[in-house]
Order: C-alpha cells, then structure tokens, then sequence
C-alpha cells in the first residue's frame, strides 16, 4: 500500500483536473447540445495567457490567475456561445468539423505565438508540505486542486438543484423554445452556461500546467481527451459524476505508472488509459444512453455539377495535363509537390467516408502510419516496392475493421470521440514501440528502384493518385456508391428496405483504411526513412479541416487539400506563414460548417435584398419582395 | 376468418421507453389483400408499434410473426427480406439522389441484402430487374416525369409519393404506410387511394396503414384497429368504428366513459371481430 500512496496523491491531484475540464464540457455539452472538441484547446490558451503574465511578465499568480482564468474565460465564454449559435442548425457531421476548426485554429495561433516546444513552468502554487501520510507528503498544492474540483462540483450540483438559473439550464436542455415563451431567454441561460464551462476550461488548464510543471500546445490542447474520458464514465451527462470519472481517471493511470516500471509492456499506457477509456466505454455502453443532444439536422446534399459533360471532360483533360508537366515548371520546388501528391490518395479515403458516407474519422492519419510501417517491414522482407505497396493497403484493413465497431453502433459525435480517442491512443503507444517503427525510428522505406529521383518518383505518385481517383469514381458509380449515398442521407429508411448498412459501413471503412494505408506507404518512400513522428495524431484534425474547407466534391478536394495544406506554405517560405495558414483552415473549416444548411446563402441574399429595397425607397413604397435572382 | 401463418401478426406487444409505456399489449393482423388501419389519438403509440414491426424497436414482451416466421428477434434488413416495407411519417429520402435511383435503391437494397459481395458489385441480371421495377413503380405512382428531379425541390405531396415508389419497387408483400396522406391535398390524397386500392386488388399487397384523414380511413380500409395511451381499444369494420362510442370518447377525451364500460365494450369488439 504504501508504495502506490505516492502515485496515489499525484492520481487524484491531476484527476481533479481532468474532473474540472469534464465538467465544463459536459455542462456546454447539454445546454446547446454543441460537443467542443476545442474545449481543451482553450484551456491550452489560458494556460499560456497565464505563463505569459506570471512567468514572462512577473505579474502575482493570484492577478494572473483571475486575468486568465475568470476574464478570459468569461470573454472566451461570450464568444463561444455565439459560435455554437452558428453551429446550431447544422449536421452533427459539421457540428463536429467545426469545432475541429476551433481546435486547429487556436492550436495554431499558440504555435505561432508560443512555438511547439515544451516551456518550462514552475508551480506557481504553494509545495509546502500540509500533512503526511505513512511519509508520503501532501501538499498545499495538491490541496488547492483536489478542493477546487470538489467544490465546483458541488457548487454546480447545487446550483442545477437550488437555483432559478440552474432550473433555466436544466429546461433549456428539454426544450428550448418552451423556456423561450415562459420568459427566460435561451440565449442568456447558454451564455452563462459557456461562461462557467470556458470559466472550468481555463481553470483546468492552468492547473494542468502546474501539475505536469510545464506548458506545451499539444498536451494541454488534448487535455480534452482526458476530459471525453472522464465525461465518457458519466455516460456524457452527469457533471458530478463527470468529476467522479475525471479522479478514477488520475488514479488509474497513476496505478499503471507505478505498475509500468516493472513490466516493460505497459510502458506508456498510463498516459493513454483516458482514450482507452473513452474507446472501451464507447464500444461497451448501451446504445440507447447516448444520444446526440441538441437540434438533429439532416445534412445538406452537395449539388450537382452545373458544368456540362463536355466542359467537365475538357476541365478533367487540362488538368491532367497540367499534372504531367508540371514538374518541368516548378524547378527544385519538386520535393514540395511530391509530398501533396503522396497525400491525394489520403485525402480521397477520406472523402470517401466524410463527403460520400456521411461519416467522420479523427484517426485517419493513424491509418496511414500503419500503412508505412508495414511497408518498411514488407520491403525489408525483400518484397518487390508495387507488392510491398498494396500489401501496406491490406495490412490496414484490420485497423479499419476495427474502427468499423465503433462505426457501427455509434454515431455522428460518438463515432468521433471513439476515433479521436483510437487515433491518439495508436500515436502515443504504437508509434514508439521498436516493433512499429523500428529502433530509434528509422525504419528504412527506400523508393521503388529506377524511380529514386524526384523527378521520377513524382510520376510514381501521379500515378497512384489517377489510380485512387479511378477507385473512387468506380465506387461512387457502384451498388456500393449509392448505398453509402443512402447510408448518409436516411440510414434507417435504407435498412427497411432490406440492405444490411453494417456491412456497406464495415466494407467503407476497411477500404477507407486500405487507401489511408497505401498513401501512408507512398509518403514514406518519399523520405527514405519513415518514423512515428511523422504522422502526428493532430495531424488528423488538421486532415480534415483542409477537406472540408478544399470543397464539397470528393476527387477535386483530394487534389487541392493537400496543395493547401503543403504546397502553399512551401512556396511562401516563411515558417511563421505556415502556422498563419494553419489558423486561416481551422477558422475557414469553422466558416464553412456554419454555412453548410446555406446559412451563409440566406444571409447574402438578406442583405441584397435589403440592399435593393434601398435602392428602390423607403419603406412604404411598394416593394417586390421577391427573392433574388428569380427574375434572372 | 384469416390464418395466422399469413401476413404480419403481432401479438401481445409491449414497448417501453424508459419508464412509459408506449405499446401495452397491441395484437393486430395484417394480412395480404387487404387494407388494415391502424388509428388513434396523438401518442396513442401507433408509430411505436410500426417501429416494433419493422424491427427498429425492440420490444420487451410479446411476438411478430412474418408470413409465418417469427421475426420479433429479427434485424430491420431482415423483415425487410422477408416481405415487409415501410415509409415515415417523416419522410426519409435520399436527399442526395435523384428521383429515380431514390425508387431504385428500393430494390437494390433488398439486392444487396447482408452478402459484402452483392454491396460491392451488382450482379449483371440485378440491373434489368432494378430498372423494371424501378419503370414500374414511377409509371404506378404517377411521378415519371418527375424521376430526373432531386426530392428536395419537391412539394410534400411529390415527395410522399417519391417514398411509396420507393416502397413499391422493392416488391414488398406487405407495407406499413405512416400516414401517408398528410400533407397532401384533395386530389394528391385521391392519386393516392388510387395506387392503393391497385397495390391491393390487382398485385394482393397488403396495406398496414396508420392515417389520421377519417375519410381516407372510411374509404380504402377493410379493416380498422383503434389505440389509445398504448392499449388496443377497439377493432372492427371502419362502419363499426365510427359507431364506436368507445372510439369516439378516446378522440373526444370523454372522461366520463367508464373505464369498465370500455372495457366490456372492447371485449364485445373483439369477440365481434373474431367471428
């Protein structure tokens, strides 16, 4: 017993941290039904604001504290309840991306600002020893944490039970617009409800920074999976029992800290327990308890085509002309485009599920790590380079089978977590194992013999790209095709009608993993050597922002996502424009969510017709109210 | 008198939600060649036994049976191979799909079934099958002119019409129809008795259909079971339910009918209906 005590304080100190962040994600959560992915993206940024005041600037910690825990938050409050108001009516599929959008944004705007290193970060709170327990010393700031924890959590718990406010919360999760006609506004209930959860984000992650005595983007903006996980054992719902998970967390993972320094096999594992969590709960609870809260939209078809046969035939012909001679244009910035066009296949298997589907993978750089991994030990296998390829594609298909469970009883929001959480999980816990990426992360992955120069391999990719577009266009025009067209617009009606959509789900996403894979195989052998750094679990998020904002239609957002996300940065030069262009996705992917019911649509054409009525007079003179452009 | 190996038989369905109970006991028969409604009141949980039929409920008591197979276990894909089709009260169409493969995914679902290989790729024969029947269920339906057309610039009406063709291409022995007449006007509800009454006389499909349009009710159905707060109250010819006092106090909310006296008159009903 007394050699786990340690393990056992710390535990429960960094688990009352996770409670307090799961707490006011839950708590967003359920009064406007918007699940924020970027939750912990702004407890990363309160974090900094505070490293800023307190370490950089030597303001006092409890004046830095106030500025960023309860002013910004409060600030960060008023602006996210605004952003959910945009994402309100929009497809859950969307409601996700967008707050994927935040994530990526304001995860840029910090590396821009701050840089992706670690800094260090003295514990601002008192480390005197209050009492000791058998010689294990607790602290003042061990104190401080746990107590915030409990007292927010009673503090909300009463406040949901004894209050007017907390009874308006509780009715506008039941009905919004009945809350509306008894004379409490919504609107006013979600603002306070986002100002307590960013008010609890912020305050997690100061505390979380203290406690790992360091701030760096990515831990502290995915300290949000440490709080799916917590939120996950409530079951997405409970604020005290989100708490309550938030301390089981901590302590577990202490547990198999302790546990890891004698069994080599765990080693890691501990700072994954949170998205084993989420993904184990998530493959294990009824289906019938989680339900996705909030307005439930059906999303919007992409229109057809307007170009004519023709035109589209002459667009297809010009560009594929432009492929092929284009690395006779670019000079030495070859090496850029053939790491966009290594990436085509990615972002096609990708669309294939997003755009076709209508479903959501956060893992799908995962897929391509497991891609090139294989490949280097098939090729080291002495296996020829094109059968060493396709074989990458196959071993994937397990991975996607795997993440076809999930995809199978859940939905929409769900279907994310488990992803995120499945993604995360394989990059902080595969990823550094020598058997995935050999020793020291080198696992050589030469380019296919005859075709080592840039030049040369650039056609090899150009040909893999023609070959995942050639896949996608004979799926979207298969029986395959339209069930998965059926299968995203009314899933329900499709299986009354007699098709059995597990299957088409699980046969999407293994090919979906095949092609992930294969993509994953192509970008290695750009390199050489391939290592798990490589293919950070970000960079899934990022994956799909760019798809998103790259357009709605699946083959020419494959081919101009990664020429934004690479090629572009590249020609520009300039590191920090990179991060800028980072920020520019994540709020471009937010813009674009928001808009997708054509929000944006009814808006412009509001404002022309207000514009014309202008033109024509005041009012009271007879104005057609006629929409735009019907006369055109 | 019918058998009870033919059509759709539920006997004895209990549905809860949580703690309500949204089907309390709900026997019907619906078997081919006929029409069978099934009304009441809001909530009277007409729509919750439809889920439970077509299996998107699961219920936790009681039986469906299939053309003789018992099915209350059964997948929704799996009733659906077995004969029984649907539409929604909230119509689910594929938005993204023109109207005429919205009618001809009706039947290619039922092609591709639960085999990967048949999700995959169609078999050469399935093409000449899916566009017959998908030219017949427009041509029945009254929308082949409308089959280029996406759903969403449709009206209501078009739109419901959309769905029963869908229903009608995948060859089903037996539909569940979810009010298919609202948001229809006089003549788009009369196009639609019309393709009804051809289902049933002419191809022998039997209709299960919930409808609150009385005067549809009265015109195409052969037989009428009423529920009320989940519980059969009353089965018998459409004249009969008119007649029905008990019926009539469920709609009118009449608290003074007795619950005893509702009862008695349930039990004559169902005796009457029996025989």
């Amino acid at each position: 017993m007394k050699d786990f005590l340690p393990f056992l304080v710390f535990g429960v100190t960094a688990g009352a941290v996770y409670g307090i962040s799961a707490m006011g994600l839950v708590l967003t959560y359920k009064t406007s039904g918007l699940f924020n992915f970027g939750h912990g993206a702004v407890s990363a940024l309160a974090a900094f604001l505070f490293y800023t005041l307190h370490v950089q600037h030597g303001l006092a910690w409890p004046v830095a504290a106030l500025v960023s825990v309860l002013g910004f938050g409060v600030v960060v409050g008023l602006v996210l309840e605004r952003f959910a108001a945009a994402l309100s009516e929009v497809a859950v599929t969307y409601k996700i991306v967008g707050t994927i959008g935040l994530l990526v944004g304001i995860r840029a705007v910090i590396v821009l600002l701050y840089g992706e290193e670690a800094r260090v970060f003295a514990p601002f709170l008192p480390q005197s020893t209050v009492f000791s327990i058998q010689g294990v010393s607790v602290s003042v700031e061990n104190l401080i944490t746990l107590g915030l924890g409990v007292a927010a959590a009673v503090g909300l718990f009463a406040l949901f039970r004894a209050t007017r406010l907390g009874l308006a919360v509780r009715a506008v999760v039941d009905d919004a617009a009945l809350l509306d006609v008894t004379g409490d506004d919504p609107t006013r209930v979600r603002r306070h409800a986002w100002m307590l959860g960013s008010v609890f984000a912020a305050a997690s992650g100061v505390l979380f920074a203290s406690v790992q005595q360091q701030v760096q983007v990515d831990v502290l903006a995915l300290l949000i999976v440490q709080a799916f996980g917590a939120a996950a054992l409530a079951g997405f719902t409970s604020l005290p029992g989100s708490f309550a998970g938030g301390l089981v967390i901590g302590m577990a993972q202490a547990l198999i800290s302790k546990e890891a320094t004698k069994v080599p096999a765990l080693v890691g594992l501990d700072l994954n327990i949170p998205f084993l969590v989420l993904f184990v709960v998530l493959l294990v609870i009824p289906k019938g308890r989680l339900v996705d809260l909030g307005r439930q939209v059906k999303a919007r078809a992409a229109p057809a085509s307007r170009l004519p046969v023709r035109s589209r035939r002459a667009v297809w012909g010009l560009s594929l002309l432009g492929a092929v001679v284009l690395p006779h244009m670019v000079g030495a910035r070859l090496a850029l485009w053939n790491t966009a066009l290594s990436q085509v296949v990615l972002f096609l298997s990708l669309g294939l599920l997003v755009r076709l589907s209508g479903q959501i993978s956060l893992c799908h750089i995962g897929f391509a790590a497991v891609g090139a991994a294989a490949f280097g030990h098939l090729l080291s296998w002495g296996l020829p380079w094109p059968v060493a390829l396709i074989l990458a594609g196959v071993a994937t298909v397990p991975v996607g089978l795997l993440i076809a469970v999930p995809a199978v009883r859940l939905s929409g929001l769900y279907l994310g977590l488990a992803t995120l959480g499945f993604g995360i999980f394989l990059a902080q816990f595969f990823y550094t194992k020598s058997y995935v990426f050999g020793v020291g992360q080198q696992l050589a992955t030469p380019r296919p013999a005859g075709f080592t120069s840039d030049l040369r391999y650039y056609y090899v990719l150009l040909a893999l790209a023609l070959a995942g577009t050639l896949v996608v266009v004979l799926v979207e025009r298969s029986r395959l095709g339209r069930l998965l067209r059926g299968l995203a617009d009314a899933p329900v009606a499709l299986s009354t009608l007699g098709a059995n959509t597990n299957v088409s789900l699980v046969l999407v996403f293994c090919l979906s993993a095949a092609m992930a894979g294969v993509s994953g195989a192509a970008f290695a052998s750009l390199f050489g050597r391939v290592g798990g750094f490589s293919f950070p679990a970000t960079q899934s998020l990022t994956l799909l922002a760019v798809l998103v904002v790259a357009g709605p239609r699946i083959v020419p957002a494959a081919f101009l996502a990664p020429v934004l996300l690479f090629v572009v940065p590249g020609y520009v030069g300039n590191p920090h424009v990179a991060d800028a262009l980072q920020v520019a996705f994540g709020l471009t992917a937010v813009v674009v969510s928001a808009a997708s019911q054509g929000s944006l649509d009814a808006w412009f054409a509001r404002r022309a017709l207000l514009a014309r009525e202008r033109l024509v007079g005041p009012a009271g003179r007879s104005v057609s109210l006629q929409p735009i452009g019907a006369g055109r | 008198m019918t058998t009870t190996g033919d059509g759709l038989v539920v006997s004895g369905v209990v549905v809860r939600y949580g703690g309500l109970v949204a089907a309390d006991g709900v026997n019907l028969t619906a078997p081919p060649g006929r029409v069978t409604g099934l009304i009441g009141p809001n909530g009277a949980g007409k729509t919750t036994t439809f889920n439970a039929c077509s299996g998107l409920v699961r219920p936790s008591a009681g039986s469906v049976t299939l053309f003789g197979h018992d099915v209350t276990r059964a997948s929704a894909p799996a009733r659906a191979q077995r004969g029984l089709g649907r539409t929604f009260q909230r119509m689910e169409l594929f938005d993204s799909l023109p109207v005429r493969e919205n009618v001809a995914l009706g039947r290619e679902a039922g092609l591709a079934g639960s085999r990967p290989w048949h999700h995959l790729r169609a078999r050469h024969a399935d093409r000449d099958v899916i566009r017959a029947a998908t030219d017949d269920a427009l041509e029945l339906c009254g929308i082949t002119d409308l089959a280029e057309r996406r759903p969403a610039d449709l009206s209501t009406g078009q739109r419901r019409l959309v769905e029963l063709a869908r229903v009608v291409a995948g060859g089903f022995r037996l539909l569940l129809l979810d009010e298919p007449s609202s948001g229809l006007d006089h003549t788009e509800t009369d196009r639609f008795g019309d393709v009804l009454r051809t289902l049933v006389e002419e191809r022998g499909t039997g209709l299960l259909i919930v409808e609150h349009d009385m005067a549809l009710v009265m015109r195409v159905c052969h037989y009428v079971y009423v529920l009320d707060f989940g519980r059969p109250i009353f089965e018998g010819a459409p004249e009969a339910v008119v007649a029905s006092d008990v019926v009539r106090a469920a709609y009118l909310g009449d608290e003074t009918a007795e619950l005893a006296e509702m009862e008695a008159a349930m039990e004559a009903a169902m005796e009457a209906g029996r025989v």
